[in-house]
């Protein structure tokens, strides 16, 4: 990730996983109890976050309908900063 | 089998600190890192008390050294989306301290190590747009991640409570549904904001080339690992990441010629510093 030494980039955390259910409710995933109980939906997730790839985020789709019967859509947000107004928004980075 | 290693006593209790340090964070998951204590502790043995493996047989050391590596790499596979990157550079180490006994040959590996990571470090600021632009250096000040011992020092107390506030307000918003478009808008009182972030991105920039160049043009010179010693020793001051900072001051440590008498016994104390604050940071968390 470099900057200083490390960091040039907005953060793995500064990035989050929604589910989004039917009539548009959404949760983030890691306030689910799959995210506390099974250690591969928390694998998964983690994965979305770091690589918020097509497949990544169908894999994460598929193994929540298999472990809890529901459909869900995936959403990937991060957030993004605009310094000259100090303000904070977030951005749609992909979803499934 | 005698292990025969060039390695000083000074860099093996080096690298048993860092591992100890990677240990007590456990982000290889609780069974690797038992394992990994468990091989690190008879690896370094092996090292410092070569002696007493003189009748145990070739295999058994070479075995325990794959198994050593192999559970730091599980550790990494497993968890590859929260690795650490002082966990990636222990490992690089790791292979290192286990197949080269030749001691130059290991400084010459950690040197193209270290311009490696700080080259690409350079070129992958130079080419993100957040980043050039201040708009990370601004996000990473205004929410109080950047110079956290200073705003904790009590000596700027509305700065601290307003960065805390920005904090505050930025883990309500993430909680909030991102689809309502919501924005949120930090307070930053009388800090120097707009001036500081583009300076501060300049210098980050300018420093981390001229530490590539250093390395890469003047590898034997004193002001190189001056120079080194100053920018890692700033790391723990401006993004507060001392197991990082401890990793790279333990790579500048080894490759600091031995001419430089003073200067590697402050790259020590500034290791054992750093390392002692890494170990009680995570032990704390931890307890």
């Amino acid at each position: 990730m470099g900057g200083y030494g490390m960091y040039s980039d907005y953060h793995t955390e500064d990035y989050f996983v929604w589910l989004v259910f039917k009539k548009n409710k959404r949760l983030l995933a890691n306030h689910t109890e799959l995210f506390q109980n099974d250690p591969n939906f928390k694998n998964l997730v983690y994965q979305c976050r770091t690589f918020p790839s097509d497949s990544n985020l169908k894999e994460l789709a598929d193994d929540f309908k298999k472990k809890s019967g529901k459909k869900v859509n995936i959403e990937v947000w991060r957030l993004d900063f605009i310094s000259d107004s100090l303000k904070l928004k977030r951005v749609l980075v992909n979803d499934y | 089998m005698i292990i025969r290693s060039e390695l000083k006593k000074y860099q093996i209790i080096g690298y048993f600190i860092l591992l100890l340090i990677n240990v007590v964070e456990a982000r290889s998951g609780l069974t690797l890192t038992a394992l990994q204590l468990i091989l690190g502790i008879t690896f370094v043995s092996t090292r410092i008390f070569p002696l007493l493996f003189r009748n145990k047989p070739n295999n058994l050391i070479r075995g325990i050294e794959i198994f050593y590596l192999g559970s730091i790499f599980l550790g990494i596979y497993f968890n590859w989306h929260s690795s650490p990157n002082h966990l990636f550079l222990f490992f690089i180490l790791t292979i290192l301290f286990v197949f080269e006994k030749n001691n130059e040959m290991i400084k010459k590996n950690l040197l193209w190590v270290l311009i490696l990571i700080m080259g690409f470090a350079t070129i992958h600021k130079l080419l993100n747009p957040h980043f050039v632009n201040g708009e990370f250096v601004g996000f990473m000040l205004s929410k109080g991640s950047f110079f956290r011992p200073l705003w904790h020092s009590g000596l700027f107390p509305e700065t601290k409570s307003l960065l805390s506030q920005n904090l505050n307000n930025l883990n309500d918003f993430v909680l909030r549904d991102p689809s309502l478009n919501e924005t949120v808008t930090f307070q930053i009182g009388s800090l120097p904001f707009h001036i500081l972030k583009m300076q501060f991105t300049y210098f980050i920039l300018v420093a981390e080339f001229l530490l590539t160049f250093f390395l890469m043009a003047f590898p034997q010179k004193k002001i190189t690992y001056l120079f080194i010693l100053i920018f890692i020793a700033s790391i723990g001051i401006v993004v507060s990441e001392v197991e990082f900072a401890s990793t790279l001051l333990f790579i500048g440590l080894m490759l600091c010629p031995s001419d430089f008498s003073v200067l590697k016994k402050v790259y020590k104390s500034v290791f054992l510093l750093y390392a002692c604050c890494a170990l009680f940071y995570n032990l704390y968390w931890v307890l």
